[in-house]
């Protein structure tokens, strides 16, 4: 599903943000992505749903080599990847449903699609009751939910999240985490990048660590830190 | 672009139009200028055309006579001798009191203003018709050597000047179009990107959940198309309105004064206004966001 071979990345010439990254997930896996601030986290997410392209190494998502992919073929494999992010990023002027279903119309899904998937996903994240609301008048942990929504509507065989409960206190953060967990069990492969160590020992799954943009570890049944 | 997509584009065309109203309104002003001018100029050339062609159709020279040529026996040698000349279909021979009642006939309820003429000023002429219209310079050049006659006058000229007009018309109008029309891109690009900045938000979302470039860019080229075609409508109807008060107060005064020169109507004018204002129109608007996207919308 992800394979990582020998990736470097820089964002400035001389200094580097990825160094000799290798690791693989499989389909169905459910794994944390660990370090500490300026580890390169949020680097290798964006080398898979390409934001950014690998300099050297080679970067598998999806059975597609993303360092030779074409810049137009790129909007279809986001359709494949669902991404959440710590600040939601949702549409405060559109409604909950409303802002699900965009992400649908946007990738010129029909009436039909929209109309049967967004409360499909709504009811899924435990918001069936909320989609007339706005963003504004949702709790913290229910603007992740909708953001969750809107990343799963569409289906996608990859889930990714960029520090998903960094925002939220711990009993959202954990209720967050389990919904990620309830989806993994019905097939999705979710990759979390967190600095939440309480969910990651919780958890006890898949841990990949950086340090610096070097890859320092990958448990298969982990913690959050040895030391710790 | 596909059609299934296009209520979702215009709708978010319009919304980006009001978002950023004064800006908008402020495009559609200078396109306005830009085009009116451009229009206007259409309209004069459009006359000028058909004035001309009109003047084409009527080759004749008129070769008008001095003074003391005007004696029974000048004017038979005159004749014979244009008669002589080669590619003379038919000479007519105009007497002074001959044109100046042409001229009453002419001004019609307003011929009094003749009758407190002291003596008649009109010269007399000859009206020869070419064989053949194309040599009728040649031919005109030949008559006003011959002795007697003080001047010809041929409709060529008069195409000529007006084909003059028309170029010097033509260069001050490019002039300021093309300084009018960059004002015109640039504030419509400008408008567009105050658009991209405050659906940034939009556009990153747009972005990653998968949105293909053109599906991003459509909207926003739109709303440059929608900024030049409402100024193409506003130029339309002040031109045409404009148009229809001078046809109104202008065309008669012009036919009973210059030959039979006639201003080309409304409806006619009109119509080619249409085509051109809102091709043009629609043109700024899209390069106009254009440059915008390719400055501002990295996608
Ligand atoms: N756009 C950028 N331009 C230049 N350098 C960047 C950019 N984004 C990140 N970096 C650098 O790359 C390194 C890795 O950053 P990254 O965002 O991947 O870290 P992270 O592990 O996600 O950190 P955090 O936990 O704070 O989100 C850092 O040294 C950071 O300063
Ligand atoms: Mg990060």
């Amino acid at each position: 599903m992800i394979l990582f071979s020998h990736v470097n990345y820089s964002y400035q010439k001389g200094t580097s943000a990825l160094k000799d990254i290798s690791f693989h997930i499989s389909k169905g896996e459910f794994a944390f992505l660990v370090g500490a601030s300026g580890a390169g986290k949020t680097s290798i997410l964006k080398l898979i749903f390409r934001e950014t392209v690998a300099g050297t190494g080679r970067v598998a998502v999806l059975g597609r080599d993303l360092t030779r992919m074409r810049r137009r073929e790129v909007p279809y494999l986001r359709r494949q990847i669902g991404v959440v992010y710590q600040d939601f990023r949702l549409l405060p002027e559109k409604t909950v449903a409303e802002n699900v279903a965009f992400a649908l119309e946007v990738i010129e899904a029909g009436a039909k699609e929209v109309k049967r998937q967004v409360p499909r996903v709504l009811n899924l994240v435990g918001l069936g009751d909320k989609g007339e609301r706005y963003p504004h008048q949702l709790s913290g942990g229910e603007q992740q939910r909708v953001a969750l929504a809107r990343a799963l509507v569409n289906n996608p065989p990859l889930l990714i999240c960029d520090e998903p409960t960094g925002n939220l206190d711990p009993d959202t953060s954990w209720q967050i985490i389990s919904l990620l967990n309830q989806i993994n069990l019905l097939g999705t492969t979710v990759l979390i990048a967190t600095h939440d160590k309480d969910v990651v020992d919780r958890m006890n799954r898949r841990v990949i660590e950086l340090q610096v943009g070097r890859l320092v570890r990958d448990d298969s049944k982990g913690v959050y830190s040895h030391e710790a | 672009m596909k059609l299934k997509n296009l209520s979702y584009y215009v709708k978010e065309a319009a919304t980006g139009i009001w978002r950023n109203r004064l800006m908008s309104l402020a495009s559609v002003i200078v396109v306005v200028l830009t085009l009116l001018i451009l229009g206007a100029f259409t309209l004069i050339n459009l006359n000028i055309q058909a004035v001309t062609d009109e003047i084409k159709g009527q080759v004749e020279v008129v070769a008008y006579l001095e003074e003391e040529a005007e004696t029974y026996e000048e004017v038979g040698r005159l004749r014979e001798e244009l008669r002589g000349l080669e590619g003379v279909q038919q000479v007519t021979f105009v007497s002074r009191d001959e044109a100046l009642e042409r001229l009453r006939e002419r001004l019609g309820d307003k011929a009094g203003i003749t009758e407190g003429l002291e003596r008649n000023p009109l010269p007399a002429s000859f009206e020869i018709r070419p064989q053949d219209p194309e040599h009728t310079a040649i031919l005109a050049e030949a008559i006003s050597q011959l002795e007697g006659i003080e001047s010809v006058d041929y409709g060529q000229q008069l195409v000529e000047q007006l084909l003059a007009f028309s170029r010097s018309v033509e260069l001050f109008s490019y002039t300021v179009i093309v300084f009018l029309g960059v004002i015109s891109l640039f504030l419509i690009a400008n408008t567009i990107k105050l658009t991209v900045y405050s659906r940034r938000r939009q556009i990153g979302i747009m972005k990653f959940v998968g949105a293909t470039d053109w599906f991003i860019r459509w909207p926003f080229i739109l709303e440059g198309i929608f900024l030049g075609l409402f100024g193409a409508l506003f130029t339309y109807l002040l031109l045409l309105a404009g148009y229809g008060i001078l046809y109104h107060r202008a065309s008669a005064w012009l036919y009973q004064n210059f030959l039979s020169v006639q201003m080309v109507v409304p409806e006619l004018a009109g119509r080619e206004l249409l085509k051109f204002l809102f091709v043009t129109g629609a043109g700024i608007g899209a390069v106009g966001s254009a440059i915008s996207l390719r400055r501002f919308l990295k996608v």
